[in-house]
């Protein structure tokens, strides 16, 4: 052993053992509790944080999914400061810059594609369903519902929010695509739309707030948001 | 074979360190006053490193993926909150991933019989590598080295791997107060080294 001089302050012993995670739920909540009135005890904590924080690196990096954002975007609750402006369109967002092209070309095609589909009888049978709801709220406000014909239809089951000069964007996350699709832009009322990618559990669908003219080349803020569940 | 993984552009990589360490600094009061584009520069920043942590200690990718996505909610939510005295942006990260990734093994009831721990008493060369990638990781990884082996290993499968006292002691057989006696001199050296 490394001899003399290795017995120390017991708080920065404490301090060390709750970094490193040895201690028990009970004992941890108890130095918590202790480290917002004793100062020297919080700063032992703080100083083990940064000395052992590079171990972390021991670890090797891996790349979130591609969904994870979106996990999180849509489940941000709102914004503790009101925010000044909407989202502003270009940001730092490297998955949008990179989707701009093939969004914007989306966009165009989605026009025609709303304007093409034919109110037609639905198809034979339902291959998936998802229930949208707004961030932060339980209630399914959209029901959007994969068919077998490789089209979707989208139900309100409440009245769509709607702001001035905005239109609704419908969006889907295939797991085959870098980036959200848009599929066209939904009328308040509902509609159809071709989804040209095979149904799968837990594809990321969402109604976004857009412009009121112009391609979109990047999802608007989440009004609305689900993941499909496969049914056949 | 070890020179070589260790082998990396330090100069360089420690001046990334640093920027980024700087733009974490100025990123977490825009989340505060609501900047979602904010939240996204920490995430791309940050959330490889963070995933990979939380995968090691979960050893399940789908819960290392529910681990962050709580933890950037909880910095979105508390990044007002964030106090640099208690730690610098690094380390909080740091910090809320493991303890989220440890909440979310411990509530699964981890069964100890069905770990199974790293075999070496040292990482791989790739893993000493990023550690040495900045400043105060090598002066980390120069202390620990300086440790014997047992304590070591001990504080690293307590830090990377999210194990008890408890664990350790069932994983390497020994005396429960032996672990924690070793421990508690391993950590009273590696200060000692790392404030000479």
């Amino acid at each position: 052993m490394s001899g003399a001089g290795e017995t120390e302050d017991p708080r920065d012993t404490l301090a060390g053992e709750y970094v490193l995670g040895l201690l028990d739920e009970a004992a941890a909540r108890d130095v918590e509790r202790r480290a917002t009135t004793d100062a020297p005890l919080a700063a032992a904590i703080a100083a083990w944080r940064n000395r052992l924080d590079p171990l972390a690196d021991l670890a090797p990096p891996v790349p979130p999914s591609d969904v994870l954002w979106h996990r999180i975007a849509a489940n941000l609750p709102a914004a503790p400061a009101p925010a000044p402006a909407p989202p502003p369109a270009a940001g730092n967002n490297g998955w949008r810059l990179v989707a701009i092209a093939s969004l914007a070309v989306a966009a165009c095609l989605a026009v025609f594609i709303w304007r093409d589909l034919p109110a037609a009888p639905p198809a034979p049978w339902a291959r998936g369903v998802a229930l949208l709801s707004a961030p932060g709220s339980v209630q399914a406000a959209i029901r959007v519902q994969a068919l077998s014909d490789g089209t979707m239809t989208i139900v309100p089951l409440e009245k769509l929010p709607l702001p001035d000069g905005r239109r609704l964007g419908f969006w889907a996350w295939p797991r085959s695509e870098k980036a959200p699709v848009l599929l066209g832009m939904l009328p308040p009322d509902g509609g159809q739309v071709r989804y040209p990618f095979p149904v799968q559990d837990a594809t990321p669908v969402m109604v976004t707030s857009e412009p009121g003219a112009g391609p979109v080349a990047a999802p608007g803020p989440t009004l609305f948001l689900g993941l499909m569940a496969v049914t056949s | 074979m070890p020179a070589a993984a260790l082998a990396v552009p330090r100069g360089d990589v420690d001046t990334e360190w640093d920027d980024n360490a700087a733009e974490l600094s100025a990123l977490l009061p825009r989340c505060a006053a609501g900047d979602h584009a904010a939240l996204r520069r920490i995430y791309d920043l940050q959330a490889p490193r963070l995933k990979g942590l939380a995968h090691r200690i979960t050893g399940s990718p789908m819960l290392a993926e529910d681990v962050l996505h709580d933890v950037f909610l909880h910095v979105w939510q508390q990044a007002g909150r964030y106090d640099p005295a208690r730690g610098t942006p690094r380390a909080w990260l740091t910090t809320l991933t493991r303890y989220r990734a440890l909440d979310v093994v411990r509530r699964a009831g981890r069964e100890i019989s069905t770990w199974d721990p790293p075999d070496a008493a040292d990482e791989s060369p790739d893993a000493v590598a990023r550690l040495v990638a900045s400043a105060e990781g090598r002066a980390l990884e120069h202390c620990l080295s300086a440790l014997d082996a047992q304590r070591r290993r001990m504080i690293r499968l307590a830090f990377i791997d999210g194990r008890t006292h408890a664990e350790i002691a069932s994983t390497l057989d020994m005396p429960l107060g032996t672990v924690k006696s070793t421990i508690r001199r391993g950590l009273a050296a590696l200060k000692r080294c790392l404030e000479q």
